[in-house]
Order: C-alpha cells, then structure tokens, then sequence
C-alpha cells in the first residue's frame, strides 16, 4: 500500500503479458481514475523483476505459452508479497493467461504443466480448440453491468467447488467447463454474500452509508492526512481474491474496452480507497454507491461538489470518461449521417455479422 | 553469399498439363465473373475455382520459374512490388501477384495469368508459406518480419515462427533474404544461412522472449541475444539515412514511398534483387520509380480541392511506424477501422498503438471513422486526442482540417475506400 493517495495501478510483466492490447487496461483504469480526480499512476513491473506488495490494483494480461511460463516464475516468487497485498484489501484484475495462472496449475498444449499461485481453487487444461470470438458475460448481480469482451483462448478452466464464477456466459465460451449447465466466465465478486468463497477485490470494505457526511476524495490528499487506514487483522478474515477473465475491447462498436469489467474494477478501486480513508470514529468516505455507475456518479458529481472545481458538466467541462451518455452522444452523431447503424443488442449485432460471413470471406480473404 | 548470380532459365519450363489449363481457364471465368458481379476484384475467387480443380496447380505452374517468394507480416506487398520493378528494368518479363492476393488462390491466379514463360515475383501469405513452399519452389525467399497481427486468425507468433523454422530446416538450401533486426525472423531463417539485412526497424514489442529457448531476451541498441547463445548474427547488408550498404557496395536511395517502414522494404527489395542478378544501381533507380503500390499511398483530391492520401496499416508495429511518420507532418489525419475477419476480428490492438502520437495535432485535424469507429472513439478519447466523428472515412476527410489529408486505414477500410475511389474515378 502506497504511503501517499495516489492510487498505484501494477502493469506486472506487460513484456511477458501483454498479448491482447492488456495494456490498455491499466490505462483505462489509470485515465478514469485521473477524470474523478483521484491520483493514480501506472506502475510498470518490468519482466524478472519483483513485484512489489505496495500495489493497489495488479493487473494480469494475456501470454502466449513460453512468455505464460516465464511469468509464472516470477509471480510465484512474488507470492508473499501479492499476498500480503490481497489481504491488505488490494485489487487483482486477471485476463486471459494471467487468470489461468492464479489456479492450481496450468497444462500447456505439450503436455508440460506449469504450476499457478494457487490463489483461487481451479485448474486449467489446454483444450483441443482455441475459443475465439465475443463474449458477454451476465453476472447476475444488482449494480454490476453485463460484462463484454473478446477471447482467445484454448484453456479451459475448471473452479474447485465452492468457487464461484463472476458470471453466466450469454456469448461466447467463457471458461468452458460446461459443469452446470450455462459457461462460465472467471471468478469473481459476490458483494452481497458474508464470506464470499471467491472476491475480486479482498476485503470488502463496511457499506456505504448512504446518509452519512461525504468527505472530499481528495480532501486529505495530495500530501493531506489520509487518516488511520485499516489494518491487517482489523476486519474479517480476507477472503481470496478472485479474477475477471475478459479481454479485448468491446465487441461491434458498442465502443468500450470491457467497459463493464473496468466499472467493476473501479468500485473496488473505490472500495479500497474509502477504506483506506476510513478513520475509526470520523466521517466515513463511501464512494461504492456514487462509482456503481457513471451516469449516478455524474448526479453525484453535481449535487456534492466533491470540492475540486471542474471536470464535471456543472462546471462546463467535459467529463473524461466515456460515460453512457458519452456514448449515446457519439452514436447521435453518427447516426445523423445516416451510415451508421449499430443494431441493437450484442447478440443480434454478432449474428447480423456472423451471416455476412461467407460474403465477407469470399471477398476479401487475402 | 551475398550477389550469386540466380539461375534463371536453367531448368525448361514443362507446359502445364490439359487439366491444369483448364483449371486456370475455368478459375479466369470464375474471376472475371466476380469482377462483373462487382463482388470482388476477382483474384482470390478465380484462384479458388482453379485450385479446387486442380490441387497440384501450384507446383505444376510454378515450376522452375518462381524468382522470388516475398513473405512476413509487414511490408510483403510493397517489398514485392519493388522486387519485380527492379527485375523488370533489367528486361526480364517477370509476373507478380500485384494485388496482394497471396493466398494459395492468388498464387494460382497470378501464375495463371501471366506470360507462362516469365519468371515470378509472389507475395505470399505468411501462414500460408509453409504449406506451399515445397510446390512454389522458389530461387529466394524474402522473409520481412513477424509480428502480432490478425490474433484471431493467424494464432500467435511464436506458433507461427516455428512453422517458418521447420520449412527452412526441411529446405537447407533454401536462399534466403532475411530481416536481420527481427529475432523470430532470425530463429526461423537460421537453418538456411540467409543474406541477413538491418533493416533499421526497432519493433520488439512482440520478441520479448528468445524463440529458440525461451528465456527473456536481452535487448541493447536494437542488438538482441539470449542465455542460450542465440543472438543477432551480423548484417550482411546494412539501410541508414537514405544510403545502402550491400557489402563495400554502396548505393543512395531515393524513394518515392514515404517513411522509415518503406525504406526497410526498399532494403529488403535492393538486396534480393542483387541475388536475382540485377545491378544495385538499375534496381535503386527501377525502386525508386515507384510512387504508389496497389492502393498504398494512392494520392487524389477532395471535393475542396485539397489533397489527400491513403495509407495501410494493419497492426500494432504497422501502426507505430505510420503514426510516428504522420507526428511529423501538419497534415489532417483520419483514422479507419474495421473489423471483419481479414482485419481481425479483435480489436483489443487497438490498445498497444500509440494513438498518443496524435495528441499534439491542433484541434479539427483529426477525424475517427470506420465500420468499429465508437471502438476507435474510446481508444482516441484516452489517448487524449481531439476528433471528430463520421462513420464514413471519405466524409471524415472532407471533415478534417489540415492543407492536406492522411488517411489511415485497416486492410478491408482501405480496400473498400480503393474501391470506391477507383469506381467515382479519382483513382485509376
């Protein structure tokens, strides 16, 4: 954990993970984070080099085979300190190979079997065909937006019981397990549940209040008393983090990179945050319901005045991020030329698509 | 073994049997209905029909004749192009796949075609390659780079540089010219002994680990080598500032081809050529000739009057090189992209392209467009770069300010835009 406010977003071995554009994950949360005026900056982890405890969100990307080895070396050198860091309250977002390594293990294509961190219960088994398309995910839980995203993957991954997956698969393959039914895609939060059996965000802090005085994000920051931050045996018994597993951007033009999963990074960011600033008897800092979503945290925006001038639309500036309404206007504006016409839902946009196909193929194949 | 004379006509070339002819008659007709039905420009159809007729078409019309087998992910068109425009200017016929159908249909289509007596300069895919080396036979084969590209298609590069390394280790006498700044081109191209160029390019984002034994690779000043011994071996041929270095020869080059990517293509083109034979001198001026290829640079005007130009890029390291060529000019810049299945269906590159490069341009010169344009939307928005929207690429040009605009596009953008500028007659 950092000793100052700004947020540090770990690109670990983005040389070694980095295969499907996962870079832009940490620039995503890093720039979203920067537009709420919450500091926050990006942390390269240099392949072969440790990776330090002081991490607040480590994000794990996609790898090819050999790189997915030689990340697993250094992560699980690393072990104590992530873990240290998890049970701190840090975030963890994994992608692709990076999800697949915090298994038990990992069996490559040749057979060979890379051992994982073993921070959640599941294995991984190359499969016999890669799964390669759109995919969106429903995680079924109040708050949390439908999740889309491309894959690429031939591992299939099964969960250990117990473990619960971030959500249900309505395009796509997700984990391929086929256990129950419906796909499933990575592990992830159950913010409602006690003891989550599988978190992707460590300790979840104590509810927003919702009638409970607000303080400044950065009322205590840059250089300001962030107040007693939460210990390590303060709270309930950590519960293991858990990963989102969804890469690529956002499948026919719908205009997000994973737009939901970087949402739902963001509250626990958030979470985090709040805890940090959670001093035992003063007024608590509860953002999770303002960052639920960004339209509410636009009203939220308006109506408190988080105290820093600027950045949101009362004062004339735009606000950063791609917020729905953002998006609504750019779809606004294209649709008025009369040549862009998105469609509706994801799963008729990719059918729409996958009928063009053959025409598509036999035109321009080369 | 740099400047062996090739040793072109020194096998006879066997006519190609009735059945083959046939194949290819019946794969033109294919062709020249797609090109009638205005489904496509007729290459890849007709080379399919042909094939399906007659499997061993390629190896039947290939024999003996084919110069030169340009393949890689970057640069195989325009490498190509030069290729055979130096050949030609030493007198010889010389056919090519032009177009950049350098599929196993297109291979079949261009052999077809052409002079049945002229030697062959082909693109070819760089998955396909491996599959049809053994038919192709080539003199020399080119090898440009690997890189990531098309992740849903190709599968990954590594993946890719092996089925490269066992085709050279099962052709030992293969001649190759090959891209000596590219590690996985280097792993593959290494059983062949290659004619090792420095190209000057410093993509190394997807080389990060050594191809041959898996340990990080140590990179100093665009020298790369690993734990286990292999290493960049040491240019043969050397491209800087405009100068050749081909052993003590040494040559200018002036081109007509804009960017640091161009003149690693030129390199590449100068050295074959000077295996195939031809004079450095006559294959400089024969490259430098050359202004355009196949689309690729493709200059017009606006309906304003104002120039404009249309320029590929296809992946990450293609778009690292046209960007930082466009950071140093003032023109308006629209940015095009699409994502059907020859672009990659995955648009999460989007990501490793430094759009940032845009960032400094002045307010209304940068216009995103294309079938994926909210996607591009996002990406320019945290690059913090100024745009405006059009879904349209030619209206996001007219839209765009600038003396002058670069458009940018991903394959099925720019041929789409090629296409329609070609049928409203702004381009021949």
């Amino acid at each position: 954990v950092t000793a100052d406010s700004t947020i540090a977003i770990g690109l670990i071995y983005p040389e070694l993970m980095g295969t499907y554009g996962d870079r832009g994950n940490a620039t995503v949360l890093e720039r979203r984070l920067a537009w709420r005026h919450l500091p926050a900056r990006v942390v390269v982890v240099p392949a072969g080099a440790p990776i330090p405890g002081s991490i607040d969100c480590y994000v794990l990307g996609g790898a090819e085979d050999v790189p997915q080895t030689l990340a697993a070396e250094g992560l699980i050198a690393s072990l104590p300190a992530i873990e240290r860091a998890l049970e701190g309250g840090a975030v963890l977002l994994a992608n692709c190979a990076g999800f697949q390594l915090l298994g038990s293990s990992y069996v490559r294509p040749d057979g060979a079997s890379v051992p994982g961190l073993g921070l959640i219960d599941a294995t991984t088994v190359a499969g016999a065909r890669r799964c390669i398309g759109e995919v969106a995910v429903e995680t079924g839980r109040p708050g949390f937006p439908e999740l889309s995203g491309f894959e690429n993957h031939a591992g299939i991954t099964r969960l250990g019981p117990g473990v619960r997956p971030l959500g249900r698969v309505t395009v796509g393959t997700g984990n391929g397990d086929g256990r129950d039914g419906p796909a499933r895609a990575g592990v992830g939060p159950e913010p409602g549940a006690r003891r989550p059996a599988a978190h992707l965000g460590g300790r979840r802090p104590p509810a927003a209040r919702p009638g409970g005085r607000r303080r400044p994000p950065g009322g205590g920051a840059p250089g300001g008393a962030p107040g007693r931050r939460r210990r390590r045996g303060a709270g309930p018994p950590a519960p293991p983090p858990g990963p989102a597993r969804l890469s690529g951007a956002a499948p026919c033009g719908n205009g997000g990179r994973s737009s939901g999963v970087a949402d739902t990074v963001l509250r626990y960011i958030e979470q985090r945050r709040a805890s940090r600033y959670r001093a035992g008897s003063g007024p608590a800092l509860t953002l999770g319901g303002a960052m639920a979503e960004e339209t509410s945290f636009g009203e939220e925006l308006k109506e408190t005045r988080l105290g820093h001038g600027g950045g949101s639309r009362n004062h004339g500036l735009p606000l950063g991020e791609a917020t729905p309404e953002l998006r609504r206007q750019w779809k606004g504006e294209l649709e008025k030329s009369g040549k862009y016409n998105p469609g509706a839902s994801l799963k008729e946009l990719i059918a729409k698509r996958d009928g063009q196909e053959q025409a598509e193929a036999a035109e321009d194949s080369d | 073994m740099t400047g062996l004379p090739a040793p072109a006509g020194a096998r006879p070339l066997p006519r190609p049997s009735a059945r083959t002819a046939l194949a290819v008659r019946a794969g033109r007709l294919a062709g020249l209905l797609s090109r009638a039905s205005g489904v496509g420009a007729g290459v890849t159809i007709g080379g399919r029909v042909a094939l399906a007729l007659a499997p061993a078409a390629i190896a039947e019309l290939a024999a003996g004749r084919i110069a030169c087998a340009v393949s890689g992910t970057n640069g195989k068109t325009t490498t190509t192009r030069l290729i055979a425009a130096a050949l030609a200017a030493s007198g010889e016929p010389v056919v090519s796949n032009a177009t950049g159908a350098n599929l196993a249909s297109g291979l079949v289509s261009a052999l077809g075609e052409g002079d049945p007596a002229a030697r062959a300069v082909l693109e070819v895919d760089e998955a396909v390659l491996p599959r049809v080396a053994a038919a192709l036979d080539p003199g020399l084969m080119v090898l440009t780079n690997l890189s990531r590209d098309q992740l849903d298609r190709y599968g990954e590069v590594g993946q890719l540089a092996g089925r490269w390394r066992a085709m050279l280790l099962a052709r030992p006498q293969q001649r190759v010219v090959a891209n000596q700044r590219d590690p996985f081109v280097v792993w593959a191209a290494q059983p062949a002994g290659a004619v090792w160029v420095d190209t000057g390019m410093s993509w190394r984002e997807d080389a990060t680990v050594c191809p041959a034994c898996g340990s990080l690779l140590d990179w100093r000043d665009g020298w790369f080598g690993s734990a286990c011994g292999f290493e960049q071996p040491p240019a043969d041929a050397v491209v800087r500032d405009g100068a050749l270095r081909l052993g003590d020869r040494e040559v200018a080059l002036s081109l007509g081809l804009p960017g640091r990517w161009n003149q690693a293509n030129a390199a590449m083109a100068l050295v074959a050529a000077s295996e195939l034979g031809v004079g450095l001198e006559t294959a400089a001026a024969a490259v430098a000739g050359v202004a355009e290829v196949a689309g690729r640079q493709a200059a017009w005007r606006l309906p304003d009057g104002r120039p404009a130009r249309l320029l590929l890029a296809k992946n990450p390291a293609g778009w690292s090189e046209v960007l930082a060529y466009l950071a140093a000019t003032t023109s308006g810049v629209v940015v095009a992209l699409n994502c059907r299945i020859a672009d990659g269906r995955d648009p999460s590159w989007l990501w490793d392209v430094p759009f940032e490069l845009l960032a400094s341009r002045p307010a209304g010169t940068v216009a995103a467009a294309g079938e994926r344009v909210l996607d591009l939307a996002l990406r320019l928005r945290y690059a913090g770069v100024d745009f405006a929207l059009e879904a349209d690429p030619l209206a996001a040009a007219e839209r765009a300010g600038g003396e002058r605009v670069d458009i940018v596009a991903t394959y099925t953008a720019f041929v789409g835009l090629l296409r329609r500028l070609r049928r409203q007659g702004q381009l021949p």
